[in-house]
């Protein structure tokens, strides 16, 4: 009889602590809480290269993301709900990209901000293409909005879009006929590199030297030999912000005379840091610069500095415009939605006059790809100017 | 073509010496403590923010180059030693090498910490002269003069001073040097202090070249690896010879290979020289008993 009855008392009490669990879970679940303040903000995921080769981009990237939801919190968030922030490191490399974007996307996020690497995006792509979150990439490599997804966005232009004018330029404005290219061989470099040969091709001039190199590369000595060996009347250069200034101490080393033509990278603000003096009369296409001739742009620059005490490059006017992009999107659906954010972000047009934060006029297109203004640029004094505003390509 | 050969010459020499001193330490440190120090590249980092980092506090660069050695000394030398190596030693190289590795992380991991990810410049020597139709970089002479005339002052050290002799022997035969009344454990650290010194010299010639940035060690260590393995892991002058060797063939191989395997060419020559000649260059082949 005892016996029994403890047993009863312990199949009891048992029942009463699930029982109460129970309860609680529910109760934790149903009513406002500690999981409140969560479902009602608006979290993004920033999956970027924190550490690795493609750190530094990722970095700026990060804080100028940061800064936009800082400034945007200030002013009571979007829609009035506060922006969250998880960062996601990348480390440059495309299978932990891919795990860190599943990571992301188990956590629920709003939108994918990021990466800027287009190797790793090629590979997360399809993931948050099957969760149906919005992806924003600073990549520009061709085939990205090529893949069929309806949720991938880009920051950048597409190597499609840039690379036809710096063609125009080295043929139209250099009467350039035989170029000499070098490109770092990834997935961004041979995209650009494609691209080029392709447009150059259409206009009649010649590539006479086709020069690969690796990231992280030391020494250009070879390249810049093989370069000048080809007697170019030109030299386009595509490599990262590193490998653009080791590569312009070597070609003034070795007396390189003729024009050095970038595409963004090279009349970046962190490679004429790097490169000093040795950066000057380098010309090229800019799709972003912290030196546009834009009052918006101008004053995110002078907050970004005042804010990180180093001058934004365009990977973090890139991360800016991202988060602002989302806003201008949420605001449009009149209510934080990210099963249609994609698809109401597909061909808008953002203006400034609207939304400062988005610095420059900006249309989605209905692939993904955007189109904005964009920027010839020459180095002078240590300094990049614009010598030229290009338009829209749709007008 | 003669002219361009020249140049990717004193191009490569001058990044192979930079190699070279690296090198120098490895093979100083695994001679007299059986320490493979797989942080080697990493400890080139350190010295070259330290620079950069006091000059901008406002140091003029002579005292900011005093001021990274002294930084070297205490914590690539004497913390390295004391807090690291003598610990770690009793459990074996392996161990050892993989504490060495956690170093690495960790120096690229704190100096991305506090200077950030983006890369600096570091001052270097400006303009340079003709010879005959290429114009030499005064910058590259520097770094191949201050090398050179560094592992010759070493090997000079080595064989002329009775310190330089006890540290022989101790590479030799610690027991042995103990009962000849060599003070062993203080040869040990001055090799630790060396290698310091010598990571300092390669930070300043060659950062003006590749920049400062945290993760540059990685790919300076692995050369620097390559060359003491290829010119022989228990000779100082061998690691000398291995790194001028790799710096030039490096270049060479870029101007005249296939592009694509521009950087196996170290691992294919590391892989080369282990199959048919363990010994490298100009090392010695010892026996093992087993």
């Amino acid at each position: 009889m005892t016996a029994k009855a403890s047993g009863q008392g312990v199949h009891r009490s048992a029942v009463l602590r699930c029982v109460g669990l129970g309860v609680a879970l529910a109760v934790s679940l149903a009513l406002p809480g500690t999981g409140r303040a969560a479902s009602d903000s608006i979290q993004l995921a920033d999956v970027v290269e924190l550490s690795g080769s493609g750190a530094s981009v990722g970095t700026l990237w990060r804080d100028a993301v940061r800064m936009a939801a800082d400034e945007l919190n200030a002013k009571g968030g979007i829609l009035g709900h506060p922006i969250a922030i998880t960062d996601y490191d990348t480390q440059t490399n495309p299978s932990t990209s891919r795990a860190m974007i599943q990571k992301a996307l188990d956590a629920h996020p709003y939108a994918v901000l990021g990466p800027i690497y287009s190797g790793s995006v090629k590979v997360d792509e399809p993931l948050t293409q099957a969760a149906g979150v919005a992806e924003f990439t600073g990549a520009a490599a061709k085939d990205i909005t090529h893949m069929g997804s309806a949720y991938i966005f880009r920051t950048a232009f597409s190597t499609e879009s840039s690379e036809p004018r710096v063609a125009r330029y080295l043929v139209g404005d250099l009467h350039a006929k035989k170029i000499a290219v070098l490109w770092v061989n990834d997935d961004a470099g041979r995209s650009t590199r494609d691209a080029l040969v392709d447009a150059l091709g259409k206009l009649g001039a010649t590539v006479v030297a086709d020069v690969p190199s690796e990231a992280g590369q030391v020494s250009f000595a070879a390249d810049v030999l093989k370069a000048r060996r080809a007697q170019p009347d030109a030299i386009f250069v595509y490599l990262h912000e590193e490998e653009n200034a080791r590569f312009l101490k070597e070609a003034r080393r070795e007396g390189i005379k003729v024009p050095l033509v970038g595409d963004t990278t090279l009349m970046d603000a962190q490679t004429i840091k790097l490169a000093g003096a040795d950066a000057n009369g380098v010309v090229g296409h800019a799709m972003l610069t912290p030196n546009a001739p834009i009052p918006e742009v101008q004053d995110f620059v002078k907050r970004f500095e005042a804010r990180y005490h180093v001058v934004p490059d365009h990977n973090a006017i890139q991360g800016y415009m991202a988060v602002w992009m989302v806003k201008a999107a949420t605001e449009k659906m009149g209510k934080p939605d990210a099963q249609h954010l994609a698809a109401t972000l597909h061909g808008m047009t953002i203006d400034p006059a609207t939304e400062p934060g988005i610095l420059m006029k900006t249309t989605v297109l209905p692939n993904g790809d955007m189109d904005r203004q964009s920027f010839m640029v020459e180095v002078q004094d240590g300094r990049a100017r614009v010598i030229k505003v290009l338009p829209m390509l749709g007008g | 073509m003669l002219w361009d050969n020249i140049d990717l010459l004193i191009a490569g020499l001058a990044t192979g010496a930079t190699y070279a001193l690296v090198a120098t330490g490895f093979t100083l440190l695994w001679q007299t403590s059986a320490t493979v120090n797989f942080a080697q590249g990493d400890f080139v980092t350190l010295p070259a923010f330290a620079i950069i980092g006091l000059h901008a506090a406002g140091l003029p660069l002579p005292l900011a180059l005093l001021g990274g050695l002294v930084i070297a000394l205490i914590v690539l030398g004497a913390m390295f030693k004391l807090l690291l190596v003598d610990p770690m030693l009793s459990h074996g190289l392996l161990p050892l090498g993989i504490a060495a590795i956690a170093l690495g992380v960790a120096l690229q991991e704190g100096t991305k910490a506090v200077f950030g990810a983006e890369a600096f410049p570091f001052p270097s020597v400006a303009g340079g002269f003709d010879l005959g139709p290429l114009f030499v970089n005064w910058q590259d002479v520097l770094v191949l003069g201050a090398a050179l005339i560094a592992v010759a002052a070493l090997q000079m050290f080595l064989a002329r001073t009775r310190t330089g002799r006890c540290m022989q022997a101790t590479a030799q035969n610690p027991t042995v040097a103990l009962i000849l009344g060599i003070p062993v454990k203080r040869m040990v650290m001055l090799t630790f202090l060396l290698n310091a010194s010598l990571v300092t010299l390669a930070a300043v010639l060659i950062s003006p070249a590749i920049l400062v940035k945290f993760d540059n060690g990685g790919s300076i260590g692995l050369s620097a690896f390559c060359a003491a393995i290829i010119g022989g892991f228990n000779q100082v002058r061998g690691a000398i010879a291995g790194g001028l060797l790799l710096g030039v063939l490096e270049n060479f191989a870029a101007t005249y290979g296939p592009d694509q395997y521009r950087a196996a060419v170290p691992m294919l020559l590391l892989i080369g020289f282990v199959l048919f000649r363990p010994q490298g260059l100009l090392g010695r082949a010892t026996e093992r008993a087993v």
